[in-house]
């Protein structure tokens, strides 16, 4: 394949998969609740993805390590262990919160019974999961969740005050009714940074760096599919702010499920809008339910020093392949017992920024060491970003948990 | 290398403190703490969102922008809320001084979840679908002007 299409391929992949169901939750809540005003978070988000993305990908093409191999190496193993514990449980809430999110949109399309939709959708990702190569999974699922586009056309046809839009971009502070809607506002901030800045992601990239074989010289490409694709992605997530803020919130309209964001594209483009809508939701959460359960196997493989990989048969790693079989079991099993997936998506957005400072210490550590990463190692601005980032992301993981009692959820 | 540790040491103790203080707070709050302004605030602002999502959702229906099964669900879900809230409400001990807003709550609870299902009906008659809208859209300004009693 040539090198163009790679990249090309890389950047749509990376744009389908870049959104899941928290982040559609958070974004057009942000949206419904503080207008644009929450804008400049997504950018943040966005650019500290890019950051810690493309140094997880060079990190793992350099040394052909995995972030997890790093966490041990550098944490020891009893502080690398709480950290595993805690990326898997995050893994397996977002994933639990996926597959349910899967079965409400299925049941939007078909009428049919929430549980039995959800073990459909179950059976259908393990047999994705088991007969798919890697690179397959990713691309069948990036490139459909493409369909998630129709929410940037929805957005658009919303017609939205631009001037005021690209005033969202700066950090401000909005205007609200009560003091207790700033204590929301910052709820929604450091979620929606979270939800965006997603662990799962950069464990996900490296592995899947390490399965598809890259190779030092593809550092450049590596870092033109992570800029470009994250960018896109993230103008997905600016979309879906915009469709909260220019259609729900004038008509008071808190989103509580993932189907008012759909409310857009049916509302400027009629049935088949909200078909497109509906089957992009469908592949974008199909994607995190794999990328997540994998991660999960992943991260438990990788610390252990298990065998690992999709290019391995699951004869030849069945430690691994029983592990993301577990996450998507249990993952289902946690849907089926009732639980609310758009609470479970809070609990795992939150929980997510409390966990983001560990993974990304490790890699910080691995990616600026000379010896380790020769000519790769990180520059200058690189780490000063790196650093600024780290520091944001603690900062968020301080007051995601206390914020989350204190606003019920940012229901307040 | 031993740097790194002593750092994630440092990092993971900040975290297990930061979730044992913020369950802490949780648990004294749900557990000791009567039902408070806040815990109104919430319920009504649920409502008051059924509400508007349920006109709205009557309107693209009118307006044939929904697929039935869409339409169905979405009610079905903001009714499940409803009936959440309702279940919060009544079981709440609150204060002596906002147990009527609690019992008027409840209230606006139970006709928005009942305004719902009449949108919901299949082959609901035009009549009790309007009648279903005007209850969604008087609840809708009793919630607003709840809120504001709150505010003062």
């Amino acid at each position: 394949m040539s090198a163009f299409l790679q990249i090309f391929l890389g950047i749509l992949t990376a744009m389908g998969g870049f959104v899941e169901v928290g982040e559609l939750v958070f974004s057009v809540g942000a949206g419904a609740k503080f207008g644009y005003s929450l804008l400049w978070v997504v950018a943040l988000g966005t650019l500290g993805i890019i950051l810690f993305g493309e140094m997880a990908g060079r990190v793992a093409a350099v040394t052909k390590q995995p972030i997890f191999d790093w966490v041990r190496e550098r944490a020891g193993f009893r502080m690398g262990l709480g950290t595993l514990l805690a990326a898997n449980l995050v893994s397996l809430l977002t994933c639990a919160a996926e597959i349910g999110g899967i079965a409400i949109v299925l049941r939007m399309m078909s009428g049919w019974p929430y549980r039995l939709l959800a073990i459909l959708t179950f059976l259908a990702l393990l047999a994705i999961v088991w007969f798919f190569a890697f690179k397959w999974i990713e691309r069948f699922f990036g490139l459909l969740g493409l369909l998630m586009i129709v929410f940037i056309i929805a957005a658009i046809r919303l017609r939205p005050d631009w001037h005021a839009v690209a005033g969202g971009f700066v950090p401000n502070v909005p205007a609200v009714e009560s003091s207790k809607d700033y204590l929301v506002y910052a709820f929604f901030a450091v979620s929606l940074l979270s939800s965006i800045m997603l662990p799962y992601e950069t464990y996900f990239y490296a592995s899947g760096a390490i399965e598809d074989g890259w190779q030092p010289h593809e550092v450049p490409m590596n870092r033109i599919v992570v800029t470009i694709g994250f960018v896109l992605g993230s103008v997905l997530s600016v979309a879906l702010v915009l469709i909260g803020a220019q259609l729900l919130k004038p008509l008071g309209i808190d989103p509580q499920w993932p189907g008012a964001a759909a409310l857009g594209p049916a509302f400027t483009m009629g049935r088949v809008g909200l078909a497109v809508a509906l089957l992009g939701m469908l592949f974008a959460f199909g994607g995190a339910a794999v990328e997540n359960a994998l991660t999960g196997a992943y991260n438990t493989a990788q610390f252990l020093g298990w065998p690992w990989g999709k290019w391995r048969k699951p004869a030849g790693a069945p430690r691994f392949a029983l592990t993301w079989i577990v996450m998507l079991t249990l993952a289902v099993l946690i849907i089926l017992a009732g639980v609310n997936p758009i609470q479970v998506v809070e609990y795992s957005i939150v929980f997510s920024v409390l966990i983001l400072p560990l993974t990304y210490l490790p890699l910080l550590m691995a990616a600026g060491d000379k010896r380790l990463m020769g000519a790769y190692v990180n520059n200058g601005p690189t780490k000063i970003a790196g650093w600024f980032f780290l520091g944001l992301v603690t900062l968020a993981g301080l007051f995601a948990l206390p914020l989350l009692v204190v606003t019920r959820g940012g229901k307040l | 290398m031993r740097r790194a540790e002593h750092h994630s040491r440092a990092l993971q103790t900040v975290v297990v403190a930061v979730v044992v203080a913020a369950l802490a707070f949780a648990i004294a709050l749900a557990t000791f703490l009567p039902a408070n302004r806040d815990t109104l605030r919430v319920n009504l602002n649920s409502i008051g969102t059924s509400a508007a999502e349920g006109l709205t959702l009557a309107r693209g229906d009118d307006e044939s922008r929904l697929t039935r099964n869409f339409y169905d669900v979405e009610l079905e879900l903001l009714r499940d809320d409803l009936a959440h809230v309702t279940t919060n409400l009544t079981h709440a001990r609150p204060l002596p001084e906002l147990r009527g807003h609690f019992a008027e709550a409840t209230a606006l609870a139970g006709s928005a979840s009942g305004a719902l299902r009449a949108l919901a009906t299949p082959g609901a008659s035009a009549e009790s679908v309007i009648a279903g809208q005007a209850t969604l859209g008087s609840i809708k300004a009793r919630v607003d002007s709840l809120k504001q009693e709150l505010e003062r």
